[in-house]
Order: structure tokens, then sequence, then C-alpha cells
């Protein structure tokens, strides 16, 4: 019964996980379709539309890993300090 | 040349060298196959690194971002973010799950030796597809060092990663491969680091950025064709072919045959029919209306790219050696941090490429950017340096990539293919692990050699394409939905994978150009169709069939480590 429940809280977070990956990169491509003017920005001679493919996701990536990474060893930790009280 | 050739022998001195050192502990077959579970977060996470870092990543990249343009850079967003989905639903669960190989995973997680049976031949399909890019990255890249045949580079990393896998197991790997990680990462941030500075930024602005078509330089260009091709001349051109002065009219076809393409100074540069000739700004939108800019072919390869990676065998056995679930997270937060560090890179090589180097798009040549740009950005010494940092780079992406899908085939057939392998003694089993590394080399090899003019961006992409809709859907639902039974299981992989396959042919055999905007898109990248129709086909064969008492399993997915037996029959209640 308790397991069924660590299951679902950490189903939980990494879904919080998948949608804030989807909101940055599942954004971008929608975002330079309607916004073309991304293209006309330069910055070090190098469009902003182009910095915002090549760089920019990566970081993110190892933020929202990082961050899911505490919040999943806390649940288990909460989990087991559930089963040894008992 | 020379300076490439030490280079490459250096790497590969290297990477023998320390899988020599590494089979001082492959004493057991644990360690053979996934050396022994003992390997710490960092080093673990170069490795993964470093295996999956491969000709695609190194060479392709960089080769259709010159030719289709910036949306190519999507690939390598879409190649870091799968490890972000094996963080949040895979890694930790799997590892504490504890079976060697995705067949074991099938069979362990639904109690069915059929299941097991189909992983079995997904395995040996989504490896073989992976393969072969290799070698063929390997034929190119030796082509344009050495200027040897196409077949003799396949033939001389294939020997060497054979010899090595037989020798030295897992164990042994996980050090080489860590080592080629850090080899890749310095030879193709260093030559982009030190050519930008040498140029003072992106030369001819214009043509990367702006409205020009690329251009023969000052100089002038010669191209060499050694063989005919039907190229499209999008501005009225003069050139010369084999000193004979030649005239095209603008938007004119023309086959030319084998030999020496002169253009002069200026001249607007022909390219390979069915390349669209595109200005610097069309060139440096991320996403366009159409082929491989267009949206639906952008999602369609982040799903397949985001959702394969789980799939991949010789990746995942990788997390096996992390000793228990949190271990497997932090490996993978690390593997994210290295993998952000060298996809800053192969952009530079593209659009250096497209400012310098002209003359590859004439003969499609676009894949061997990262290794030609040097020399030609910096003529003299220091490119050559360059030049040949790249071509070391190069070989360790195909060595270690090949030699990891090596061991995932040789494992799989030792273990599970060959006369009732998990029966056999460890000593036969090893001896047949040996025998199979080093002749499993011999098919990917030859479909290689038929495969010279194919992408290797787009082989790559299939390969993830049936990860993706085969293992994908098998462990996002085994691990979180307990009511996934072996029939749906089963369902889902046939159906995912035969539409995937299905695809990938069908583009091949018509010629995906052929066929126009969203056929073309979805038959050259499956994965927005297939993937979506496998996990249906597992959720609703799974609720039609008895449902399976998973209790056992889910406790064993998901219960932190440390809570002692007692505790864990507690939980269970």
């Amino acid at each position: 019964m308790y397991l069924s429940q660590l299951r679902r809280a950490q189903l939980e977070l990494s879904l919080l996980g998948l949608l804030a990956f989807g909101g940055v990169v599942g954004s971008l491509p929608l975002l330079f379709a309607l916004i073309p003017a991304l293209g006309h920005i330069d910055l070090l001679g190098v469009p902003l539309a182009a910095w915002l493919v090549a760089a920019p996701a990566f970081p993110v990536f190892v933020v929202i890993g990082a961050v899911y990474e505490r919040r999943a060893n806390a649940l288990d930790e909460s989990f087991r300090d559930l089963i040894h009280e008992e | 040349m020379i300076l490439s050739i030490i280079a490459v022998a250096a790497v590969t001195l290297g990477t023998v060298g320390i899988g020599m050192w590494g089979v001082r502990f492959a004493r057991t077959t644990s360690d053979l196959y996934v050396a022994s579970r003992a390997i710490s977060p960092w080093w673990n996470a170069a490795a993964v690194s470093g295996e999956y870092l491969s000709a695609a990543s190194f060479l392709g990249i960089a080769g259709l971002e010159m030719q289709i343009g910036v949306p190519a850079l999507w690939q390598a967003v879409g190649f870091a973010a799968g490890y972000l989905a094996l963080l949040l639903f895979v890694a930790a669960p799997l590892r504490r799950f504890g079976s060697y190989t995705l067949p074991d995973f099938a069979e362990g997680r639904l109690a069915s030796a059929s299941l097991r049976r189909l992983a079995v031949v997904a395995v040996l399909a989504i490896d073989g597809f992976y393969l072969v890019p290799q070698l063929k990255g390997a034929g190119i890249a030796f082509g344009e060092v050495m200027g040897a045949p196409y077949w003799a580079g396949i033939v001389v990393v294939g020997i060497v990663v054979s010899l090595y896998v037989a020798l030295g197991g897992m164990r042994g790997v996980s050090y080489v491969q860590a080592f080629q990680f850090w080899v890749k990462t310095v030879t193709i941030a260093l030559p982009a680091i030190v050519l930008l500075i040498y140029l003072g930024g992106i030369p001819n602005h214009r043509t990367v950025f702006g409205d020009e078509l690329p251009h023969a330089p000052r100089a002038g260009i010669t191209v060499v064709l050694h063989q005919p091709e039907l190229v499209r001349f999008p501005a009225a051109t003069r050139f010369q072919l084999d000193g004979r002065e030649q005239y095209a009219r603008p938007g004119e076809e023309l086959k030319l045959p084998s030999g020496r393409i002169t253009l002069p100074p200026g001249a607007t540069i022909p390219l390979p029919s069915g390349t669209p000739a595109q200005t610097g700004s069309e060139w440096a939108r991320p996403v366009t209306s159409r082929g491989e800019g267009s949206p639906l072919f952008i999602y369609s390869l982040l799903l397949a790219t985001f959702l394969g990676t789980m799939g991949l065998p010789h990746i995942l056995v990788r997390f096996y050696t992390n000793p228990d679930g949190p271990a497997a997270r932090r490996t993978t937060v690390r593997v994210l941090a290295l993998l952000a560090l060298f996809y800053l890179f192969p952009a530079v090589y593209g659009a250096l490429g497209r400012a310098l180097a002209p003359g590859l798009y004439v003969t499609g040549q676009t894949d061997t950017v990262v290794l030609t740009l040097p020399a030609i950005a910096w003529p003299g010494t220091g490119g050559q340096i360059l030049g040949a940092m790249t071509a070391a780079g190069a070989f360790a992406a195909f060595m270690s990539t090949s030699s990891g899908l090596l061991i995932s085939i040789a494992g799989t057939i030792s273990h599970d293919v060959w006369g009732r392998g998990r029966r056999a003694s460890m000593t036969v089993r090893r001896r047949r692990f040996r025998i199979v590394a080093a002749l499993g080399m011999a098919l990917p090899a030859l479909l290689a050699l038929a495969a010279r003019t194919v992408d290797i961006s787009i082989m790559v992409g299939w390969a993830f394409a049936l990860a993706a809709s085969t293992f994908c859907p098998l462990f996002l639902l085994g691990i979180w939905w307990s009511r996934l039974t072996s029939k749906g299981a089963a369902a889902g992989i046939i159906i995912g994978g035969v539409l995937a396959v299905g695809a990938i042919l069908a583009g091949a055999l018509v010629g995906a150009q052929s066929a126009g905007g969203a056929v073309n898109a979805l038959l050259t990248q499956p994965a927005i169709i297939t993937v979506p129709v496998a996990f249906a086909a597992m959720i609703v064969v799974s609720l039609a069939t008895a449902p399976q008492d998973a209790r056992s399993q889910m406790l064993a997915l998901h219960a932190p480590e440390g809570l002692g037996l007692e505790a864990l029959e507690r939980a269970r209640a």
C-alpha cells in the first residue's frame, strides 16, 4: 500500500520534470515558427534564433536533472523513514 | 597527413593499451558483462557519454547542419534530452530491478520466455541499425585522412574493435570509453575554439547568415568528382571541366562526369540535385517549411531521440554498472553535464564549413566537414595540427560506439541465442562471447559497404526510431503500470517495430526525396506515428488480456535501498 503511494509520488515528480522539459524544448520550434523576428536580431554576429537552438537547452537539462535527482532521493528517504518508524 | 596518421595511431594504441590493462580485471562472467558494478559515478558517466558520442555526434551533426542548415542542431538537443527521459523514468528503477540486459528485464518483469526472444530480436536489430553508420563513418574518414579506399577504414576499425572487445570485456572497455569521451570532447572543442580565434569569428557573414548563396572563394575552387553526379546550378555559372570551358544557365541541371571541376572566384556553388539552394538567412532559420526543417520532422526527431535513448541496448547495459538506484540517478545527471559540454561545438564546424568549405556541397560529402575544415580554414601547420586532432576524435567516436554495440551483440548472442546459452557453464559462455565478438562485426561491415551514400545522421535516426517504438513503451509501461501483460508488451513491440522498420525500408526503397512534404518527413523519421501506436497497442492488448500479478516486480523496481527484508514485507502488504 505504501509502496504504491511512493510509486505514484515518484511518477508525479517525473511527469513534472517532463512538463518542465516539454515547456522548454517543445515550445521552441513553435516559437521560431510563430516569431520570425528572432532571426533578425543578432548577438555577437549570430542570429538570436540560431543561438537559442545551439546552446541554452543543454544547461537547462542539467538543472532539471539535478533538481529531479534531489527531489527523487528525498521521496525515497521519507519512505524509508516511514517504514522504519513502524 | 602524417600528423593525422600519428594522432589516429596514438588514439588506437591508447585504446588497446587501456583495454589490455582492463583485461587483468576480467575474471568472471559478471566482469565480462557489466564490470562487477564497481565503477564510480564520474567514471561511469564519462564511460556512458564516451560510448554514446558516435560518428553521428562527432561528424553527422556538423555535416547535416552544413547541408540543411540550423534545423540539424535539433538532433543535438534530442541526443542530450534522451538522458533526461532516462533519468526521469528509467534509471533508478531499472538498476534496482537488477537484470543484466534488456531481454532479462522483459522476462523478469512479465515472466514470459517468448517475450524474451522477441526482445532479443529487437536488441539485435537496433544494434545493427546503429553499427552500420559507425562503420560508414570509419570508411569515409579513412578515405579523407589517409586517401585509403572506402572499405579500408571499415576493415581496420572492425578488426581493432573486435580484438579489444574479445580480449577485455566490459571492464577494460569502461575505462576505454571514459578515456575516449575526453579524447572526443577535447578534439572537437579545442580546434573549434582555436579556429574561431584565428578567424576572428565566423567569416563570410552574408553567406552564413545573410542574403548570399555559397560561392567560390577569391582564389576560385577546384573539386574532384570520383563518380558522375547530377548537380543543379542556382545561378548562371562559367566553369571548367578538366580544363575545358563550360557554361550553365540559372537553374540548369547537369550530369557532371567524374573529373576536376574548377569554379572561378565568386561563382555560385552547384548543389547535388535535390539539395535546395539556401541563402544565409534561410540556412540559419531553425524551423523552415519543408523537408528536414519542417516542424513535423523536428518534433518526430525530438520524440525519437528523447524516447529512443532509453531503448539503446548498449547504453542501458552500462547503467547496471552503478551499485544502486541513487547512483544510477547520480550518473545520469553527470552524463547530462558532460554531454552539455560536448554538444556546444559541432555547430561551429557546420557554420564555418558553409563559410569556408563550399566545395563539399558539390560532392555531397558534407559528413566530412569536421575532418577537412581545419586545413581549409587555416592553411599551414596550425591547420594540420587541428585537422589531426579532429581525425583522432573521429576515430575515438567510431571505436567507442562500435565496441559498445559489439559487446551488446556478443553478450546477447552468447547469452540468449547460442544453444541455451544461459544454462552453459561460465567458461563455455565466456568462450562464446569472445567468438561472437570476433565474428559479429562481419555482417554490419558488409551492410556498411552497401550504405555508402546514406547520410550518417539519417541512419542513426532510424536506430533511435526503432528503439523508441519498441523498448521505450516496454520500459515506461513495465516500470510504471502494474497492469501491463506479456501479451500486451509483445503486441506493442511487434506493431511498433514492424511499423518503424516498414517506414524506414519504404523510405529507403522509394527514396524519401521523391515523396512530397509530410510523407517525406514521416518516412525519414517515423517516430511521431510509430511511438504512439506502439503505446496504444500495449495498453489496449494489456487491458483485453487477464491481469498478471506484478507485486513482487513492482517492489523490486520501486522499493528504496536499505529497507531490510522485514520492512519490505510490511511495505508489500
